[in-house]
Parts: structure tokens; sequence; C-alpha cells
């Protein structure tokens, strides 16, 4: 009853809360706002497409480029890794696609 | 004057020595039209993520300048007429970074790095 997820099939690491809540939490946690930006602050790996193991973190399975609230990426960051993102596909760094 | 990033794919029967020359070639054209190389990287011969033209593997070359629009224009359509560059991607950057790019400084085992190793050459920039 609780447990139908017809509306969120793609995402596996859910808690059950979320369907009553209406949030989207990746991995169980239930507030994404606390967790950083993984490339904002000190320290952070400066986006190239020139450095694919970087750019491979941010992709799914399939070799598409993963929703800011999954991997909880800020906007502006968002849109340079996706800069990134095509620019490395472009040079046959990344795949498009993975899929057969 | 602007700076350039400029990486381009030699296919797979190429020799070392011939992208080398190929590399040498392309930066002479900058150098004649009022530009400056700042940096030459070859990262080797890497399995390409998809096949380009039949080919599986290639050539990886990375040539950062500094130079002025019409002598990156010029290597481009040269690049665009060689039939051994399988792909070319030229980008205006805002500043430059003398260090290695992670390409080189990569040891894994996802990479195939064939060629006659690395050879980074850093010039001066001028001006």
């Amino acid at each position: 009853m609780n447990r139908s997820d017809d509306n969120n099939t793609g995402h596996s690491g859910e808690s059950n809360n979320s369907y009553i809540n209406n949030q989207v939490s990746p991995s169980g946690l239930f507030f994404r706002r606390q967790r950083a930006c993984p490339l904002s602050g000190e320290n952070s790996p400066k986006i190239d497409y020139k450095d694919p193991k970087l750019l491979t973190k941010f992709l799914s399975e399939g070799g598409r480029i993963l929703p800011s609230r999954i991997t909880s990426v800020s906007a502006k960051k968002q849109r340079q890794l996706k800069i990134a993102i095509k620019r490395a596909r472009n040079i046959a760094l990344l795949p498009f696609t993975t899929h057969q | 004057m602007a700076y350039y990033e400029s990486t381009f794919i030699a296919r797979q029967d190429m020799s070392t020595q011939d992208v080398q020359n190929l590399t040498d070639n392309y930066t002479k054209i900058i150098a004649e039209n009022g530009g400056a190389v700042v940096k030459t990287e070859y990262w080797g011969l890497k399995t390409l993520a998809y096949i380009i033209k039949k080919n599986r593997k290639g050539h990886y070359v990375m040539i950062v300048s500094d130079a002025p629009y019409d002598a990156v224009k010029e290597m481009e359509r040269r690049m665009k007429i060689n039939e051994d560059i399988l792909r070319h991607m030229t980008i205006k950057v805002d500043e430059v970074d003398l260090s290695p790019s992670p390409m080189m400084s990569n040891n894994s085992a996802d990479y195939e790095i064939e060629g006659l190793g690395t050879k980074t050459v850093i010039e001066e920039i001028e001006g």
C-alpha cells in the first residue's frame, strides 16, 4: 500500500518515507540540503574536461549525466560540469552511452 | 592575445614520430602567424570511448597557445583538411595552468598509454 512506488521507479535508494512526504531523498538521507556540494568549497577539484576520472563520478551507469538533486552539486557547478562532460564526450574521453 | 587549448586525435596507424611531426607542423603554423605555444602534451595512444571512423584507438595531442585568432583559425583549417586527424577541438580559456594536465598525471590501469612516454614542452609565455 504505502510501498507502491509507481512514480519513483528510477530511484532505488529512496526511503519509504519519501512517498508519503513527497520528498526526494537519495540514499535514505532525509534532508538533502545539509549535504554540501562536492565541487565547491576549499580543496575541491577543478572541473576540467580533461579529467574523465572526476567526471565519471557524475555520470550514471549508462553514461548519462546525473541530476543535481542526486549528486548535491550546486547549480553553478552543475552547469560547468555539463559543459565539461559534453566537451569530453566530443573528444571521446567519455562515451555518449554505454547501453548496447 | 588569447589563450587557446586545442586537442586533436590522430589515427592509430600513425607512428609516434609521425604524430610528433604533425604536432611540430601545427606549432610552426601558430608561431608563423604571431602566436606562441605555451605547452604541448602527448597523452599517448588511448582507447577511444566510441569508434570514430572505424578506429578504436587514437593518438591524443594537446596544444596550448597564446595566439591571435587568425593563427588558431589557420591551424584549425589545416586540421580539418588533414585526413590523419580524426577529431579536433579548440576552446578558448581564460587562464593557463602550466602544470601537466590531469591526463598526464594519471597512472591508473584504465589508461593504455602505449606511446613513447609523456612529452611536455613548456615554453615561456610571451608578453
